[in-house]
């Protein structure tokens, strides 16, 4: 009797799955030109000038549109809703003439004074708009409130943009997400919730988003560039990389995001026929050596320690090959890269011999702090660790390995608890001052500090700070040249690697470029037919 | 009087969720790290990270900003500001909630038939074949990994056979926007309701597969201890003398079984479905993330560590109070169950 129950309930399971599965295939995100981009999480807002993170910034830059953007698969400034710009002569006065004949997605015209409300509602706390932020991250972070002195509308299609100092890196941060023009229609209909109403004038219009879930773009058929193949893109979150995977590998996504070296491996040998696009990515991973504890004070001991990493091989087991090793603090694709500077070569027996030399003939004891989550320039930073402990102890210095959760990772190192420590950074606006200036300029080596090797060459910071003054590129690469042979002498980090990014695509996908800057644009992508 | 019961039982339970707040508001300034530097991440210059500790009201002492939170929960009844996701708490637990809630049932729906099969068949069947295999589902449903049963699910139902869908909840084909098409934030009743009113039933069966996967994985845990509740408490019916005077009479197995012994082994397994119920629609925070199902759990994990203090407040209370109520219909159903607890109830003992 139990038996027949048993095989009953067991029949019924099996013709109720079979009835599920036979009701339609798995959603096969196929029909019509609807792009399904998979993500490791959702967007905290839409607002391109309240938050700082790829997931929201990915979104928005589909919806808005910045003055000056940069091309294509570059970080080269060209127009966008500017056609043009004059500088002035002293660098202090950009004036913009407008694309005439642009709209936002709810129908109101982009002029002068939907670019003045954009920004000045980030710049002025008087302003109507300022108080619909808790904060405005980046034009804080850039050092914009502090740099810009006033923000007009000399005409209906012109802006001036008054500068206190010159700066050279002000062209590019107009290109970033932050300077998006928003509608100031919707600005003051939404209020606060504009940040989960969007309207902009990008190539995407916003259509809904379900927290958590999805968010979903139709094409904006008015878009001033032309109009976009897609006709829709939804941007789904999957927070386990694993289901992200497994995901793609059953077709439910045409795109995924982010994916680990080991999954892009994977995909090669489960999905053959997917198409993975590469690209180096604008970051940098590196050891910083806290340069005001015990034997890292000491410049030999540092340069010893570079001489002992064997970064080869962490690229090859760690980042599966997804990176090339980094000799300076930027990445080779950013303009004014030094690339006279040959790296300290891999050699244990010579980095022994400079131990000793620095008076550390039996090597000493101490500790490298990493960080416990994974990060685009360090997929695996608990690996990466371990590889340096095994190279480090071959040279006689033993390190125990720490790390904490993330917030209190990022508390710690700044204030400078760490004797070493893991990290790294990727770039915002493709100029060398947003790697050099905050990582290791003496202006943030104090705690809480950005410059967490605390780092502080006096002749390195002056040209630091004279190189974001002047205006001329040939002129400011030529010093950052400069500040990375000081750098390199110095030592003060072990630069690891700039890793690569992968982007693993349906293979109907077409038109998909990955962005320098992590930037994903949608308008020229398209989906064959089947 | 079962109402009243009810009302003061609840109310006893008021302080003591306000007292889990403020020892979770405390404990939450004793650990290292604040919601500014997790904003920041990378880029927290000490500006910047002064900036929005300001524009947050992080520097006011803890009490102030403890006190303006009670102020607003008990005179308002709001229940905050996320600082992360800088929206009202109530809409982020409008979507969240029912989430919960859909995949928590669906779960209890398989947990609680399918662990009481296996609890009295292996209790009647003991020491067989039978009660070996069902003590090794149970087993293993307490002792494996979800995040591992997910993933095997996954491979076993849409890589290798291609039946369902690995995550999610809807799918996209369907003409359905769940952002504005959702009158109960759950699609499955949604898609009931759509069919209902003649809207047609894809949404519903759309729904209902997406829901099957992770309603397996959650189940498993409740399913293991109420098989295993089950089991023992037959067992010690069963071994019972009036069992064995009924079956003298001539009384035939399953009606032994299921009519004399069932009433009375109800109770311990009662007891723990109800609080297995109060854990589940807590939030399920490996089966939420692994099955990218956007619930309560996983907001509230997040919440802990971004340190975005309202929100962990809030979502305590709500966990907390779904707890208390759970308990409370457990011992409410005991009650009813067993005439002799009414009874003690009725004399003015205490239970």
């Amino acid at each position: 009797m139990v038996m027949t129950i048993k095989s009953r309930s067991l029949t019924a399971l099996t013709v109720f799955m079979l009835g599920l599965a036979t009701f339609e295939q798995p959603a096969n995100a196929d029909s019509k030109q609807v792009l399904i981009y998979g993500r490791g999480g959702d967007s905290v807002s839409l607002d391109p000038a309240k938050e700082t993170d790829g997931e929201s910034l990915n979104v928005c830059d589909n919806i808005f549109d910045t003055l000056v953007q940069f091309k294509d698969g570059t970080t080269e400034i060209e127009p966008a809703l500017a056609q043009s710009w004059e500088v002035s002569s002293d660098g202090l006065r950009y004036t913009f003439r407008l694309r005439p004949n642009v709209s936002f997605h709810d129908g109101t015209p982009m002029n002068a004074e939907a670019v003045v409300y954009s920004l000045m509602r980030q710049h002025d706390p008087k302003h109507e708009a300022y108080k619909y932020a808790q904060v405005w991250s980046y034009w804080q972070d850039m050092g914009m409130d502090k740099l810009v002195s006033a923000i007009d509308a000399v005409d209906d299609k012109t802006v001036r943009m008054t500068l206190r100092t010159p700066s050279a890196p002000f062209l590019a941060n107009l290109a970033m997400s932050f300077a998006s023009v928003v509608s100031p229609t919707a600005v003051r209909k939404f209020k606060a919730e504009f940040a989960r109403n969007p309207v902009g004038t990008g190539p995407f219009k916003f259509v809904s988003w379900t927290k958590n879930e999805k968010i979903v773009l139709d094409a904006n058929k008015g878009f001033w560039a032309g109009q976009p193949k897609l006709a829709r893109v939804i941007f789904r979150a999957y927070p386990d990389a694993a289901t992200r995977l497994n995901a793609f590998l059953a077709k439910e996504i045409h795109m995924m995001n982010l994916p680990t070296p080991d999954q892009v491996n994977t995909i090669r040998q489960k999905r053959p026929e997917a198409k993975i696009t590469e690209e180096p990515a604008m970051n940098v991973a590196y050891l910083a050596f806290n340069t005001g504890k015990g034997p890292f004070s000491n410049p030999k001991v540092r340069r010893a320690l570079n001489m002992a990493v064997n970064k080869e091989a962490i690229i090859k087991g760690v980042y599966a090959g997804m990176g090339i090793p980094a000799v300076n603090p930027i990445p080779p694709s950013l303009w004014g890269y030094n690339s006279s500077i040959t790296a300290y070569q891999f050699n244990q027996t010579k980095a022994r011999q400079l131990l000793a030399e620095a008076g550390y003939p039996n090597g000493f004891e101490s500790e490298l702090y990493f960080p416990p989550v994974s990060r685009p320039y360090m997929p695996d930073a608990k690996r990466v660790a371990e590889a340096i402990q095994a190279d480090f102890k071959s040279v006689g210095v033993k390190v125990q390995l720490t790390t904490h959760e993330w917030a209190v990772y990022l508390d710690k190192t700044k204030k400078g608890e760490h004797p070493m420590a893991l990290l790294g950074w990727t770039g915002d606006n493709g100029d060398p001052d947003n790697f050099l200036s905050v990582l290791l300029s003496g202006d943030n080596a104090k705690a809480p500090a950005s410059n967490i090797a605390f780092y502080d060459n006096a002749k390195v910071t002056q040209i630091l700070r004279d190189a974001q003054k002047v205006t001329v590129q040939k002129k400011r690469a030529e010093m950052y040249k400069q500040a990375q042979q000081l750098i390199h002498q110095d030592a003060p980090w072990i630069p690891l690697a700039h890793s690569r990014v992968a982007m693993p695509m349906d293979p109907r996908v077409q038109g998909f470029i990955l962005q320098p800057n992590g930037s994903r644009r949608f308008f020229k992508v398209s989906l064959n037919a089947k | 009087m079962f109402a009243r019961q009810a009302l003061r039982r609840f109310a006893q339970s008021v302080p003591v969720l306000l007292f889990l707040t403020l020892l979770l508001f405390w404990a939450l300034k004793l650990i290292p790290g604040d919601i500014a530097l997790v904003m920041a991440g990378e880029r927290a210059t000490p500006e910047r990270v002064a900036y929005i500790r300001a524009s947050l009201r992080l520097d006011d002492p803890w009490w102030v900003q403890y006190g303006l939170y009670l102020k607003r929960l008990v005179l308002e009844g709001d229940l905050g500001h996320s600082l992360f996701h800088d929206q009202a708490i109530s809409n982020l637990f409008a979507t969240a909630i029912p989430a919960t809630v859909e995949l928590a049932s669906a779960a209890l729906l398989i947990a609680i038939p399918v662990g009481l099969f296996l609890g009295v068949v292996s209790a009647v069947a003991r020491r067989t074949w039978w009660d070996r295999v069902a003590s090794f589902i149970s087993l293993t449903g307490v002792s494996m990994p979800i995040f591992w049963l997910a993933l095997l699910l996954m491979w076993f139902f849409s890589l290798n056979l291609g039946w369902l869908p690995t995550s999610g909840r809807l799918s996209d084909e369907v003409v359905f926007d769940s952002a504005t098409d959702s009158l109960f934030r759950m699609y499955t009743v949604d898609g009931i309701w759509l069919g209902v009113t003649g809207g047609g039933w894809d949404v519903f069966l759309s729904a209902l597969r997406y829901l099957t996967l992770p309603a397996i994985a959650l189940s498993t845990i409740p399913m293991a201890h109420i098989c295993r509740m089950t089991r023992s408490a037959m067992l010690d019916v069963l071994q019972q003398d009036y069992i064995r005077t009924a079956r003298a009479k001539g009384v035939p197995q399953f009606k032994v079984v299921l009519k004399h012994a069932a009433r009375n082994a109800a109770l311990p397994v009662v007891t723990v479905l109800f609080l297995q119920a109060g854990a589940l629609f807590g939030g399920a925070v490996i089966t939420e993330t692994m099955f990218a199902w956007p619930g309560l759990g996983k907001l509230l994990v997040e919440s802990i560590s971004s340190r975005d203090f309202p929100m962990v407040q809030s979502g305590t209370l709500f966990v907390g109070a779904v707890f208390v109520l759970f308990n409370l219909l457990g011992d409410l159903t005991v009650g009813w169950l067993d005439p002799r607890t009414k009874q003690g109830r009725s004399g003015g003992g205490a239970n």
